[in-house]
């Protein structure tokens, strides 16, 4: 029959990238053109090839230059989550929770520990485990929020039913930690290396200073606060071009999903403005004069939720004057222990605290 | 021919940059790539469109992160559909994804109103209603093998490694799809004479 014949010469069209170019982009319009009227039977073959080709091609009507350019972005973005890896290492999940689990017992152990009264870890509280990118993912499972301290110093609070990823410890030229949920970030200063946070489509970049993030998936907005220090905010999904807000003191920036609207919030000390309550740390004062240690200790329970071991006898007439506002709490138990003096030092596992001191001058 | 020979001249060339280190190269590479890759994906292989551009995006991730240990004399393009397919079908099995897409005839009527399609007659609307619905009836290889011989520019034998068949197997299918394609559009011509 004719069609294996036309078949064969539609085939051969189709196949032909200087002919797809004609009938797509509409090049050498006049040489094709005249090669279809040349000879009567080829109307009929460019035809059908016409309307299969026309109708393959569905218009990317929803990819303008900006779209490309935010697609861009965000892989950039995967890059720099991991850049220097020069193997894949796929581990299966079982093995990372067995390990997880043993490491948490592990270091149990080594505590010594025998009395469960001061220390309370369920395993279910706080899950950690080690995700595909190699970076820790820190849920909490708890009632109350959960204190993390990273390799630089920084401590985030952690609020119920949120999650933090972090690495382990971080890379020397950035330090790049991701939200989702609730959190108050203390981060230590370090010029060099930019502490940024990733929260939903929002980005809250530091080099060292105080501020609470709100990024729960089900809510319609984001919102950064700020506490102390300066803190950028930017949203990279934002059209027409990256939008950064500079944050001072008591400012806030409230990014709504929806309209991908960001803007900035004054002055959050104005009722009704925002979402949430600020939690107890962000209202204490860490200004002691002539306070007791023991004192300066439970305010610091209060603050980062965290339990404190200290030799009270030791230290029960130890009084401290000093200012640890604007410090991490890593930051504020150096200088408390420095301030006891006689070589005083601490260690922090999770949210338990251990002090070691034979007293003060 | 002479143009093909020119467009891959190019693609080595960003490619060799590329692996030297050049962010621009690797920027200007996406920028080509990323809108054909992802609708590849949505129109052949019928994920959403999340799915396709985050599939795509981790594939050139992953191109920047292990550019030294691929070799400098890949074909760029085939590299890349290659890639993503394996990319997206490697995710669907992990999550699982259900292919709701199909009922979604939303999305070929918009494309078809959104362009010089206006202007057509009523008859030539029809025809190409139809076959939106004769591609969208083929299986998902047969789709793969007429999006990348005809509109992703790639030869048959690039086709076929990346569809993981030899290459008669490939020219069959090619030949296969085609007569079923051009069988329904006389059978809906036949409809039409007789309306």
């Amino acid at each position: 029959m004719a069609s294996d014949y036309s078949q064969e010469k539609l085939e051969s069209l189709l196949s032909d990238p200087s002919f797809r170019d004609w009938i797509l982009f509409n090049k050498d319009a006049e040489k094709w053109e005249f090669w279809t009227l040349e000879d009567k039977n080829r109307a009929k073959i460019v035809d059908e090839a016409r309307l299969i080709l026309q109708s393959l091609r569905k218009h990317n009507v929803k990819y303008t230059d900006g779209d490309i350019e935010n697609a861009l972005r965000h892989t950039w973005g995967k890059i720099k989550l991991n850049p220097n890896r020069g193997s894949r290492k796929s581990i299966s999940k079982k093995i990372l929770y067995a390990a997880a689990a043993v490491t948490i017992l592990f270091s149990f152990l080594l505590w010594g520990y025998n009395s469960s009264d001061l220390f309370n870890l369920n395993l279910t509280d706080q899950v950690a485990l080690k995700n595909e990118e190699g970076l820790i993912e820190h849920y909490n499972n708890s009632n109350k929020a959960l204190l993390i301290t990273l390799s630089d110093g920084s401590s985030v609070l952690l609020q119920p039913k949120s999650k933090l990823s972090y690495p382990k410890i971080f890379p020397s030229n950035e330090r790049n930690v991701f939200l989702s949920g609730e959190a108050f970030f203390e981060v230590s200063k370090d010029p060099k290396k930019l502490f940024s946070v990733y929260a939903n489509e929002i980005t809250t970049k530091v080099y060292g200073t105080s501020f609470r993030v709100v990024a729960y998936k089900e809510q319609p907005n984001v919102e950064v606060l700020v506490r102390t220090g300066k803190v950028t905010v930017s949203s990279p999904k934002i059209k027409d071009n990256k939008i950064e807000l500079v944050l001072l003191p008591n400012q806030a920036a409230r990014y709504t999903k929806k309209e991908s609207l960001l803007e900035k919030i004054e002055d959050i000390t104005q009722n009704g403005v925002l979402s949430s309550k600020p939690s107890s740390i962000e209202k204490l004062s860490f200004e002691f004069n002539d306070i007791t240690v023991g004192q300066i200790f439970k305010t610091l329970e209060q603050a980062y939720l965290v339990e404190i071991e200290y030799p009270k006898e030791v230290l029960e007439n130890c009084f401290l004057t000093t200012s640890l506002n604007d410090l991490t709490l890593t930051e504020k138990l150096k200088i408390i222990c420095e301030s006891i003096g006689n070589n005083s030092t601490y260690s922090i596992t999770g949210n338990y605290i251990r002090i070691f001191s034979k007293g003060c001058n | 021919m002479l143009k093909i020979e020119s467009k891959e001249n190019s693609d080595s060339g960003l490619w060799l940059e590329i692996k030297s280190g050049r962010e621009d190269a690797f920027d200007l590479l996406f920028k080509k790539y990323y809108v054909e890759l992802v609708m590849y994906c949505r129109n052949t292989i019928h994920v959403n469109q999340e799915f396709a551009e985050d599939c795509v995006q981790d594939v050139f991730a992953d191109l920047w992160k292990y550019r030294n240990n691929i070799s400098s004399n890949i074909i760029v393009r085939s590299y890349l559909f290659t890639s993503v397919r394996n990319r997206i079908y490697k995710n669907k099995k992990k999550f699982k994804l259900s292919l709701s897409f199909k009922r979604d005839d939303n999305f070929h009527f918009d494309s078809f109103f959104q362009n010089e399609f206006l202007g057509l007659s009523d008859e030539d609307l029809l025809r190409r209603e139809k076959l939106n619905k004769i591609i969208n009836e083929l299986s998902e290889r047969q789709r793969e093998i007429i999006y990348l011989c005809y509109i992703n520019n790639l030869t048959i034998s690039q086709a076929s490694v990346i569809l993981k068949i030899n290459y008669q197997s490939a020219k069959n299918l090619i030949f296969r799809t085609l007569t079923v394609i051009r069988g329904k559009i006389s059978a809906f011509i036949l409809i039409l004479l007789f309306l």
